[in-house]
């Protein structure tokens, strides 16, 4: 027979937890009003180097950076260092030019680039991602070799890092990590890779041609942002033939690339794909001949209007007809219907008439 | 008073087990929500949101903010709105029926004018009165829609149908959004991968006594007031810890309305907001959630830390609590809602974790804080308060409380320091320890009011729509549930009636194999009481299944249905089973049923011949029969409200005559057949339940018992000097040797058949000649009416611990014949025929280092097997173990003790012999002088009766082989019974235990028998100190004996006999000529036959004297101390 849990000993265990309690009560106490402390200095800290920032900045003297004896000493503490760091990044960001070399200056004047290196070094991820954001922002190429040892690193803080920098080391050749990319590349990621890449070799739409026919979406997805932001024409073709091989996402990137790179057969051949698309895809088609003024798909938006049973469509439809200055057509229409069409909604709302 | 101890100790373990879920929650959400809290800051300290502040890569948001009497501060909020910096944002205001000059004023300010507009979604809506959009371009992002009022949710609706953009995110208008937050929220939105991110929220914080301009708070405050104070430290808790712990974990299932983003396409889908709850944030969350996983997408619900929106709270304690009172409705009315998702798996965290877990702590908590109250005045006035157990509670509650807040405000020192100055940090700190005391008390008060408007008030079970019982949404909570009980009533109309109606059928069935099998019951009143006695019980059984029923029902009508069928087919069926195991055993059959091993039920089964491949097949064709007959009988029939509403007063009624009065009897029946007229389901029923109700009893135990029957110590309660007297020394010659002892306990021997005095008759006639020549005590006591008890008892004297000694898991050291003797330089051996692992009597003989065991696994393969039933038998017949006993070889040098059990007596009575015996029985019954009930008796019980007479002849051969053997002379015999048959139908309850005891020698002087009453406990203490006066033997000064011995017995008013009826129930005790059985005293005679006793002093003494033992045996399952190891020690140390 086992020993029954009596009152006396659940009474003894709550005061066992009670004890525990008070004790982590007054630990935590100690630890925030600690805590408190570092907060309290870490502002004296922000005040001291925006200080001494901003003077460096308006001194412009990349070759002459002093050493301020208080930062000097207080970069002793790791604390302090990392802060500088995060100070000079956030400051970074907010210039260019000379000011930015400036900030450069400063961070290897105060050996922050060692301290970057060394969180390179730690084995918690953040840190090796702080450590490559740093390295990369402050345009260190000689970390370059060493950051490439991150590619497979089994977290995905610093792959992201490591994409981003080495497009920013690289350029569009930096952009190779493409050829292998299983993991899905976040509109995020995708977002900062893109601002970060400048310019467009020439002769590289193979390249590109190669990484639309990814497997993986989210890189077809931004080869097409790619293909808007650098206006890639010669591949025109290619996007035509896609159009109908996929659904979705894709097939409405597209015709939204389609219509950055229109030439004088996107209208018609868009026209002819159009009742095999997606709703979402119709509707970027119709918005688009509005946009990029297809005057000579008019028959094709006045059919939708008037006959396709979706209503969104129509909206659509309407307000690009008001776009490609058909104001009288629209006007005209909304006379000749019956005042409960609900066509004339649709008009009045493209017409944006005011009631 | 004992019912209400167990109802005490019952609530004082839910508080403790609720206090530790509690506890054990928040610890999680503390470490989770850390390390939340940590991943987010990690992975954007270097972000630069600016990049998608006007990138049209970028997704679009509509901001939805429903307005409603909104019109002095309605321009100032909007112009805030119009300055968040996001590019592809749309600000939709809604205007839900203002009373007062609301759109006037937006009009002015921003230019407005009313545009033909169409609304792409189309969630049923209030109508849309107008659509307003600016003149100016620099307001183009704004639009302003007028409509009929609808409420919130409807307001937030037309904002969704009105919205072209991904995403939207519902506001407060009156709330002040940070600059970034549509940047900030956009990141997760945009960093979704392969789960799709439908709903994302951001920590909100109190703008109280901040210094707000232009819409933007410039300096951050902490609320004047305390309350404010505390919903500043609520609201850090809640989203810097809960919210982020559960998004961590993906279960989070609350998006604040104030403040949230949500991906449209999922809304829409989801058909919006639902009007209809006052919790429409939290129910939309969970709709979402619910959407996805039923159609199998994987999804994802965040909530980021950073604070991005900044609301008013209320500070005047009316407002609060109104605000709090409808929280809890909109718990409430989700948990409603999706009631189906509770508890099931397929809804996997939703379904297992995250409602359960709002069911359990945030709807039952102020519940539960709220009676805890109740309770503790209750208790104290009962004076049934352990004062330092609430006490120790209570405080454990509070400083948790505390620390929870003060980790709460540290997380966030740690991530965002919005209160940065020292002394807010400080205020924060006395706030974490004064809240319990006043701001919680508030808020729970409010939530049980909450609970209270949610049953009362006209809107709360809306939209509880179900077959049967639905949508009349105008009704009060007692409306409801009037219509739901009638709802219940008509729905189980049929069921009821099936199952009272084949409860009767069956008990013509019971009757008819009781008439069958046993005499006495055969005529119709025997029959009516036990119809009677069915029906009380059926119908108080049908009275709890049907509110477990209605409880069940209002989660899962699946599980309710399958719950009352699998319920009543069950009962049924087992009402039969155990009439079939009355009329082979004579026993009813209560909770001692589960203490056998599913091995031992096996073998028990296969011995008594029933575990038959047709048996198994009988069993479950009969019970899917019962399961589709009540089924069809419920699904095609439907009675009046007016039966079902008859049959529950009966059963009421049912109750009611149960718990006052017991079950009928017959005038003038005698135990067996009163027994016989008991509901056996009835019997099953109950005592499980009492044992469990025992059971928790024990666990609850306080313990608080220093009683100590010896007054030795009270640690040890049963330790005794040993003060037995050398009783049977003057009756023996002196031997030059040591005597060997030999026990022969015999199964199911009852004095009842063994006695030409019984009430049966004699059909022992080589015991009886036996008994002219030896020490007999005619009015013995088993200690046991089964086995289970027969070895520690005769042995050790033992008290019983919980379910029998042997039962116990570990044995504590303590002294028995065996160790003592074997001490002594006895060899001492066990012979059995059957398996000796059964009962456990193996583990504690090998415990006690027996020299030998013989049972069937080591017996000799050249002896008969007892005859096999269904291909089974029990062990080697008697005669081969007496054979063996008598084969022990002959070694002049040491002294012997062994022990035999028999097996032949055993159900199901079956011999190798029976002609010879049947032969036997018939002239025992023609030569013996038996009355015509005694006849009567014996025949019916033949089966049984041919056994006992094998057994006796093999006692005969036995003797007669023995007294051959040269120590024969210095050999003592001790024969006795374990118990009596339970398959002899009993005369008195005492029959159970009434055994014969034989002690011959050929040492003896003369032959003596004895009336005192005597039991099994006393034959170990007066053997050994026959030994020591005698023989000089190394007994131990301190002993655990709880007999006094054969001199004393229970005959006296020392301490009297304790007997156990099954491994469940002690609840007979013997103490001078008192016998209590279940708290019902008798008074026994010389025969050992009984009357119920008028001797009120007696009784009460010896029920006093049985409840005490039960305490000190109580104490000993919980402590397992009998004896203190250095006496044990020093004792087996000593030299003999």
């Amino acid at each position: 027979m086992e020993k029954a849990l009596t009152l006396h000993d659940l009474n003894l265990s709550i005061l066992v937890i009670l004890i525990l309690v008070f004790i982590f009560i007054l630990g935590l106490l100690i630890y925030s009003f600690r805590e408190y402390k570092l907060e309290a200095n870490r502002q004296q800290w922000k005040n001291k180097l925006d200080s001494f920032l901003m003077e460096a900045i308006v001194e412009n003297n990349i070759t002459n950076i002093p050493l301020q004896h208080e930062l000097v000493e207080l970069s002793r503490y790791a604390g302090f260092r990392r802060f500088f760091l995060n100070q000079l990044i956030s400051s970074e960001r907010k210039f260019s030019g000379v000011a930015s070399n400036v900030l450069q200056a400063v961070f290897h004047q105060y050996n922050l680039d060692e301290e970057s290196f060394r969180l390179l070094n730690s084995s918690k991820a953040h840190l090796i991602a702080r450590g490559i954001q740093a390295l990369t922002i402050m345009k260190v190429n000689s970390a370059y070799p060493t950051i490439l040892n991150f590619q497979q690193y089994k977290n995905e803080l610093v792959l992201h890092e490591v994409q981003y920098a080495m497009v920013q080391f690289d350029g569009f050749n930096g952009l190779a990590f493409l050829n292998q990319l299983q993991l899905k590349l976040s509109d995020w990621q995708q977002l900062r890779i893109l601002n970060s890449i400048k310019s467009y070799p020439q002769n590289s739409s193979d390249k590109l041609s190669e990484w639309l026919d990814s497997s993986n979406p989210s890189v077809i997805i931004f080869v097409l942002k790619m293909i808007r932001k650098f206006q890639i024409f010669e591949l025109h073709p290619k996007l035509m033939k896609m159009l109908p091989l996929h659904k979705d996402r894709i097939q409405t990137e597209i015709i939204k690339t389609l219509f950055v790179i229109e030439t004088d057969q996107t209208f018609d051949l868009l026209v002819n794909e159009f009742s095999k698309l997606t709703e979402k895809s119709q509707q970027e088609v119709i918005e688009g001949f509005g946009h990029n003024r297809a005057y000579d798909q008019l028959n094709f938006l006045k059919d939708q209007l008037l006959n396709n049973p979706n209503k969104q469509i129509k909206v659509f439809a309407a307000e690009a007809l008001y776009n490609l200055v058909e104001v009288n057509y629209l006007i005209n229409l909304s006379d000749t219907l019956q005042p409960q069409d609900p066509t004339v909604l649709v008009l009045n709302h493209a017409l944006q008439r005011k009631i | 008073m004992e019912t209400t101890k167990i109802i005490y100790h019952i609530i004082l373990w839910l508080f403790f087990l609720y206090s530790m879920g509690i506890f054990s929650v928040y610890t999680w959400i503390a470490l989770f929500s850390y390390g939340a809290v940590l991943r987010y800051k990690h992975g954007n300290i270097f972000t630069d949101y600016s990049i998608i502040a006007s990138n049209p890569n970028a997704p679009s948001f509509s901001l939805i903010a429903p307005a409603y009497n909104e019109g002095k501060t309605i321009v100032e909020n909007v112009r805030s709105l119009l300055s968040l910096y996001y590019h592809k944002l749309e600000i939709i205001i809604v205007n839900d029926g203002s009373k007062d000059d609301s759109i006037e004023r937006l009009v002015e300010a921003y230019q407005l004018e009313k545009v033909s507009y169409i609304i792409p979604g189309n969630l049923p809506t209030q109508e849309v009165i107008q659509v307003y959009k600016s003149k100016n371009p620099a307001f183009k992002k704004l639009i302003v829609v007028d409509k009929k009022n609808g409420g919130k949710a409807d307001a937030l609706n037309v904002g969704i149908n009105i919205s072209k953009s991904d995403y939207i995110v519902c506001i407060d208008v009156d709330c002040i959004i940070e600059q970034d937050a549509i940047l900030k929220l956009a990141k997760p939105f945009m960093e979704q991968t392969d789960k799709r991110l439908i709903a994302c929220g951001g920590a909100i914080r109190l703008a109280n006594n901040c210094v707000v301009e232009n819409g933007k708070v410039l300096e951050v405050n902490l609320p004047k007031s305390w309350i404010g104070r505390s919903q500043a430290l609520e609201y850090i808790r809640a989203f810097v810890l809960g919210r982020m712990a559960w998004s961590r974990a993906s279960g989070l299932i609350l998006i604040s309305g104030a403040f949230g983003a949500f991906d449209k396409e999922i809304v829409l889908a989801c058909a919006g907001y639902d009007h209809k709850t006052v919790g429409e944030d939290m129910e939309l969350v969970v709709r979402m959630r619910r959407y996805m996983i039923e159609n199998n997408l994987p999804h994802q619900v965040i909530n980021i830390p950073d604070p991005l929106c900044w609301t008013e709270v209320p500070e005047d304690k009316e407002i609060l609590k109104k605000q709090r009172n409808r929280w809890m409705r909109g718990t409430m009315e989700t948990l409603w809602k999706h009631r189906k998702l509770m508890f099931n798996p397929k809804y996997g965290k939703l379904g297992m974790i995250s409602l359960p877990y709002w069911f359990f702590f945030e709807f039952l908590g102020p519940l539960v804080e709220f009676s805890g109250y109740v309770i503790f005045w209750l208790f104290l006035f009962m004076g049934l308060l352990n004062g330092t157990f609430f006490l120790s509670l209570f405080t454990l509650v509070v400083f948790s409380s505390v620390l929870y807040s003060i980790y709460a405000i540290f997380v966030d020192l740690l991530s965002h320091q919005v209160y940065s100055k020292r002394k807010d940090l400080t205020k924060l700190i006395v706030t974490a320890i004064l809240e319990p005391f006043y701001f919680h008390p508030l808020v729970t008060w409010s939530g049980i009011n909450g609970i209270k408007d949610f049953f009362g008030k006209k809107k709360a079970w809306g939209d509880m729509a179900r077959k049967g019982f639905s949508q009349e949404a105008d009704e009060n909570f007692k409306e409801k549930a009037l219509r739901y009980l009638k709802f219940i009533l008509k729905e189980l109309s049929s069921i009821a009636l099936i199952f009272i109606l084949l409860i009767s059928i069956f008990t013509v069935v019971e009757y008819l194999i009781y008439s069958n099998s046993i005499q006495q019951f055969s005529n119709i009143v025997s029959f009516l009481v036990l119809l009677a006695n069915n029906l009380l019980y059926g119908f108080s059984l049908l009275f709890i299944i049907i509110i477990i029923y209605s409880l069940l029902n209002l989660f899962s009508r699946t599980l309710s249905k399958s719950f009352i069928l699998l319920t009543i087919a069950t009962v049924l069926l087992a009402q039969l089973l155990l009439a079939f195991y009355f009329s082979e055993s004579k026993n009813l059959l209560g909770p001692d049923l589960f203490f056998y091993s599913f091995e031992e039920f096996k073998n028990i089964l296969q011995a008594s011949g029933v575990l038959s491949l047709i048996n198994i097949f009988l069993l479950l064709v009969s019970f899917f029969g019962l399961y589709f007959l009540i089924r069809w009988f419920w699904w095609k029939k439907s009675f009046s409200i007016k039966l079902v509403s008859f049959i529950l007063i009966l059963s009421i009624l049912s109750i009611s005559i149960l718990s006052l009065f017991g079950e009928f009897k017959s005038a003038g029946a005698n135990d067996f057949l009163e027994t016989t007229e008991r509901s056996k389901i009835g019997y099953f029923v109950k005592s499980n339940s009492e044992m469990v109700l025992n059971n928790w009893e024990d666990q609850l135990s306080i313990n608080s018992n220093n009683q100590a029957y010896a007054k030795i110590t009270s640690e040890y309660p049963f330790l005794v000097e040993d003060q037995t007297k050398d009783f049977l020394g003057p009756y023996f010659n002196y031997s030059k040797k040591t005597p060997n002892l030999v026990l022969i306990i015999v199964e199911g021997l009852g004095a009842a058949y063994s006695n030409p005095t019984g009430y049966i008759g004699d059909f022992t006639p080589f015991l009886s000649n036996l008994k002219t020549r030896s020490l007999v005590w005619e009015n013995n006591l088993s200690s046991s009416g089964r086995t289970f008890s027969v070895l520690p008892t005769i042995l050790g004297s033992l008290p019983f611990a919980n379910s029998g000694f042997l039962e116990l898991k570990v044995y504590p050291n303590h002294f028995n014949l065996i160790n003592i003797l074997a001490k002594n330089s006895f060899k001492t051996g066990f012979y059995y025929g059957g398996d000796a692992e059964f009962d456990f009597m193996k583990k504690y003989l090998t415990f006690n280092k027996i020299n030998e065991i013989l049972d069937q696994s080591n017996f000799p393969n050249t002896y008969q097997k007892l005859p096999s039933n269904s291909g089974e038998s029990w062990g080697y017949e008697d005669q081969a173990v007496f054979d063996q006993l008598a084969k022990y070889p002959v070694d002049g040098s040491n002294p012997y003790f062994n022990i035999a059990l028999t097996l032949s007596t055993h159900n199901p009575f079956l011999i190798n012999n029976e002609p010879k015996y049947a032969k036997m029985f018939e002239s025992n019954l023609s030569t013996q002088k038996m009355t015509k009930t005694q006849k009567d008796f014996a025949i019916s019980n033949k089966k049984q009766l041919i056994s006992v007479l094998n057994l006796d002849d093999a006692l005969r051969e036995f003797f007669e082989k023995y007294q051959k053997r040269e120590d024969f002379d210095e050999t003592i015999f001790i024969i006795t019974g374990d118990h009596s048959m339970p398959e002899i139908p009993l005369q008195n309850k005492i029959d159970r235990y009434h055994v014969p005891l034989i002690i011959y020698s050929p040492l003896l002087k003369k032959h003596q028998k004895f009336n005192n009453i005597v039991s099994h406990f006393d034959i170990a203490p007066t053997i050994l100190a026959f030994y020591k006066a005698n023989y000089n033997m190394n007994i131990p000064e301190k002993v655990t004996w709880l007999g006094k011995g054969l001199d004393i017995g229970a005959d006296k008013n020392a301490w009297g006999a304790p007997m156990m009826q099954s491994k469940s129930q002690l609840i007979d005790f013997v103490q001078g000529k008192i016998h209590i059985n279940e708290n019902k005293s008798f008074v026994l005679n010389n025969r050992l036959e009984e009357d119920e006793s008028n001797n009120n002093q007696s009784s009460n003494t010896a029920i006093e004297d049985f409840n005490t033992f039960k305490k000190l045996n109580k104490k000993f399952a919980s402590d397992l101390k009998l004896l203190p190891d250095s006496i044990y020690r020093s004792y087996f140390a000593d030299k003999p």
